[in-house]
């Protein structure tokens, strides 16, 4: 027995499985409105660019032979 | 979205009724992240300037699941553009925060929010979620459910919201190990509509082939990760590790090179292809629609990125696939906590580091605390299941990764696991009482 059937019984339709569990029951479990916090814009793009360039430099600092490729997937 | 499932739900009735039906699936309820294109039904990336976005196609998952006969139950709610921007807050969502079965004041997980809370509290059997760098894992743990991030170019990605064309992957979230193998198994293959694909297909090991490669197998483990674990998380952790033990008893040191800079690496290259994919959204000015201020800002800088150092990520990416490479030569497998913490409450920033919780900058020994960025950026395949709660209730789980294309091994050694414990068939709350 596969465990997909758990909670309930495996020969029931599966149109009953769905009239119970609901579409709109699911959504009402999973949309939910929270508090919407605000960040201070400015400070937040400032913050990104040093974390960008803190990240820039590390990536800079690796050095890598000259015949490293990257991974590509292009396939003509 | 309902007329379709209960079309899907009467075809399968008939299918069942005639015994015709060719999969296990045929008939089961399930739901499908909402970057996953659905044919009438709105698919709006969980970010309100596509809120009203309708496809006339399926996804290939969707339409693989349709030919196994499962029903489309429900889209599943995630973070916005699956954070490709980055966000602070668990309410970096269209539909607002996903809530944790487990206790509705925590989050579910991100950027798969809504696939693991609809599977932790029951609301569906199982859902697809995605992964470009921790979606599957973060949500599966928080959650208490198992997740698995297949291989790169084992799942078509064809008609799901690309964030990184080299890092996006499509996978599974269910209850069990053998469920996610059921589900890899029709879902993954070949795909003429996606170019990544690699043509491989998932093939459960049999009973036997499984119990051997079990007992044979080599875990690779860094003992330090649980110095990283917040408090209410480290006696779970370790007692699962313990239990795995005991299934898999050949344990040996394996530890992530530490001279790669995985953060740097995996934001780079999903930074610059996720702004890439979002120009328009970014030089429209669009993007201040997006709910979370990190989100835009994020985004706009990514557009930022400069080739050089995205060329620079993607060739040291190459040679993390050789070290991963040299590492599996003398594992099979590598184990880690999956989150080193439990669910974080929904309006906290996420990026405070939890209480008590060690941080990288105090210790030399970062382990395997890498291994979500480098897993995925290697392109590995890993499974994360449920191995206890934390003291304060919540779930925390393990991950295992392996070799490329190794999620037959991966969802043996979960599934030995899940035979001989039981985190996985505990309940919450809210769904111990509707089943009373």
């Amino acid at each position: 027995m596969v465990d997909l059937h758990r909670g309930r019984d495996p020969d029931a339709p599966a149109r009953a499985g769905l009239l119970t569990r609901g579409y709109h029951a699911i959504l009402s479990v999973l949309m939910s409105s929270g508090p919407l916090p605000n960040d201070d814009p400015a400070a937040l793009a400032v913050q990104i660019r040093e974390a960008a360039e803190k990240s820039a430099a590390a990536l800079r600092e690796r050095d890598v032979p000259i015949g490293l490729e990257p991974p590509t997937v292009f396939r003509p | 979205m309902s007329e379709r499932a209960f079309a899907e739900a009467a075809r399968a009735d008939r299918a069942l009724a005639r015994k015709t039906a060719r999969s296990p699936l045929c008939g089961i309820p399930y739901g499908a992240k909402d970057l996953l294109a659905a044919a009438g039904a709105p698919t709006t990336w969980g970010a309100p300037p596509y809120r009203d976005q309708i496809f006339d196609h399926d996804a290939t998952v969707v339409r693989k699941l349709e030919r196994a006969g499962a029903v489309l139950a429900a889209k599943l709610s995630m973070v916005e553009l699956a954070g490709g921007g980055g966000y602070r807050y668990p309410s970096a969502s269209l539909q607002g925060p996903g809530r944790n079965p487990w206790d509705p004041e925590r989050w579910s997980g991100g950027s798969s929010s809504g696939s693991g809370s609809a599977v932790g509290t029951g609301a569906v059997s199982y859902a697809i979620g995605s992964e470009t760098s921790g979606s599957i894992g973060t949500p599966a743990a928080f959650c208490g459910v198992t997740g698995l991030r297949p291989t790169y170019g084992l799942v078509s990605r064809a008609g799901a919201m690309a964030l990184s064309w080299t890092l996006d992957k499509i996978g599974p979230m269910a209850r069990t190990a053998e469920d996610c193998g059921l589900i890899l198994g029709a879902i993954g293959g070949p795909d003429p509509a996606d170019a990544t694909v690699s043509g491989r297909r998932y093939r459960a090991l049999d009973g036997r082939a499984a119990s051997g490669a079990v007992r044979r197998l080599r875990i690779g483990i860094a003992e330090e990760d649980l110095d990283h674990a917040a408090p209410e998380a480290k006696r779970a952790l370790a007692r699962g590790l313990a239990e795995l033990d005991r299934i898999v008893p050949r344990r040996v040191r394996a530890v992530l090179p530490d001279d790669l800079p995985y953060g740097p690496m995996v934001g780079t290259v999903y930074g610059a292809e996720g702004a890439e994919i979002f120009s328009e959204l970014i030089a429209s000015g669009r993007v201040d629609q997006l709910i979370d201020a990190r989100q835009k800002a994020g985004l706009r800088q990514g557009a930022e990125i400069r080739a050089r150092d995205y060329l620079r990520a993607m060739r040291l990416r190459t040679v993390l696939a050789e070290r991963f490479r040299e590492l599996f030569a003398e594992v099979d497998v590598i184990v880690a906590p999956a989150r080193t913490s439990t669910a974080p409450p929904i309006d906290a920033a996420l990026d405070a580091r939890p209480p008590g919780a060690g941080s990288l900058a105090d210790t030399p020994r970062p382990g395997n605390t890498g291994l979500i960025p480098a897993g995925n950026l290697a392109g590995l395949p890993a499974i994360f299941f449920p191995c206890g709660f934390g003291t304060d209730g919540l779930p925390v789980g393990l991950q295992l990764v392996g070799p490329a294309f190794s999620e037959p091994l991966l969802v043996a050694i979960v599934a030995a696991y899940q035979r001989a414990t039981d985190h996985h068939t505990k309940q919450p709350p809210a769904r111990r009482r509707a089943a009373s």
